[in-house]
């Protein structure tokens, strides 16, 4: 798959991360905050995956 | 998920923090939120969070909409079809949306009574296909029922094949994203009808500080 696909990823897992913050949070600031920081995560558990997949089957 | 009246979270905020959330009526809300994402959260008064998740979901089903909208129409990702070569399971979790979905159902009904989609074919279905050999002996499709190339274009009648062939790579996210949206919505749902997610840790929390208030 063409990288630049990968770059849709991020608006999916914004909304996601910030819906899910928005279960846990009540107030607005919570829930962008949460959200953020849920977001970060699953950037970074992609971008590792990435690298991983990449290094060990070039693909 | 919480009782009417909820006071807490699981994010580190302290329970002071978190303001008293009034539901009123919860089933009236989870409704509201169903037929339109965050609605309930706006009946309820929770403004804010109304907004982030109507800007959340309306904004993922949004995008995936413009993805795959292109010279075969508007939308072609979200479209109701149960036909024996077109089983469309994705539009139960589209359909999740609630009201953004229905011009689906509208295009449909329309499409089966042989009648032409509006507004540029937005959430039209495919008409159908089938197999034939062509002069070459291979497998190809047919339409069944559209004309030549210029009327199809004209009436925004596509089979499966030439909708997923324009659109390519671009028709797989669009249904993607439709179909996390819709399902997405679900979790806006229930935070209406129940309030936030509190975990057992924030249950005991809860407990001991109105233990406390009581002293």
């Amino acid at each position: 798959m063409d990288i630049a696909y990968y770059l849709h990823l991020i608006p999916l897992i914004l909304g996601i991360s910030f819906i899910y913050a928005g279960t846990r949070c009540e107030d607005v600031k919570s829930i962008i905050q949460q959200g953020f920081r849920i977001s970060l995560s699953m950037f970074m558990f992609l971008f590792v995956s990435l690298v991983i997949f990449y290094v060990c089957f070039g693909c | 998920m919480a009782d009417t009246t909820s006071t807490s979270n699981s994010t580190g905020a302290s329970d002071a923090d978190q303001p008293k959330i009034d539901l009123k009526n919860p089933y009236l809300a989870a409704a509201l939120s169903f037929v339109l994402p965050g609605a309930g959260h706006f009946y309820q008064g929770r403004i804010g969070k109304g907004i982030v998740f109507c800007v959340c979901v309306l904004g993922l089903f949004l995008y995936g909409l413009v993805l795959s909208s292109g010279d075969v129409g508007w939308g072609r990702a979200v479209y109701w079809k149960w036909t024996p070569d077109d089983r469309r399971f994705y539009f139960f979790g589209q359909a999740c949306i609630g009201a953004p979905a229905f011009p689906a159902l509208i295009q449909s009904s329309l499409v089966q009574n042989g009648e032409d989609p509006f507004l540029y074919g937005l959430m039209a279905p495919p008409i159908s296909s089938q197999y034939v050999v062509n002069n070459h002996g291979q497998m190809q499709y047919e339409n069944l029922s559209a004309g030549n190339l210029e009327e199809q274009n004209k009436k925004y009648n596509f089979t499966f094949h030439q909708i997923r062939k324009s659109l390519n790579k671009d028709y797989e996210l669009g249904t993607l994203f439709t179909t996390v949206a819709g399902l997405l919505n679900l979790l806006v749902v229930f935070d209406a009808a129940g309030g936030i997610v509190i975990e057992k840790d924030d249950k005991k929390k809860i407990k001991e500080t109105e233990a406390k208030d009581n002293k």
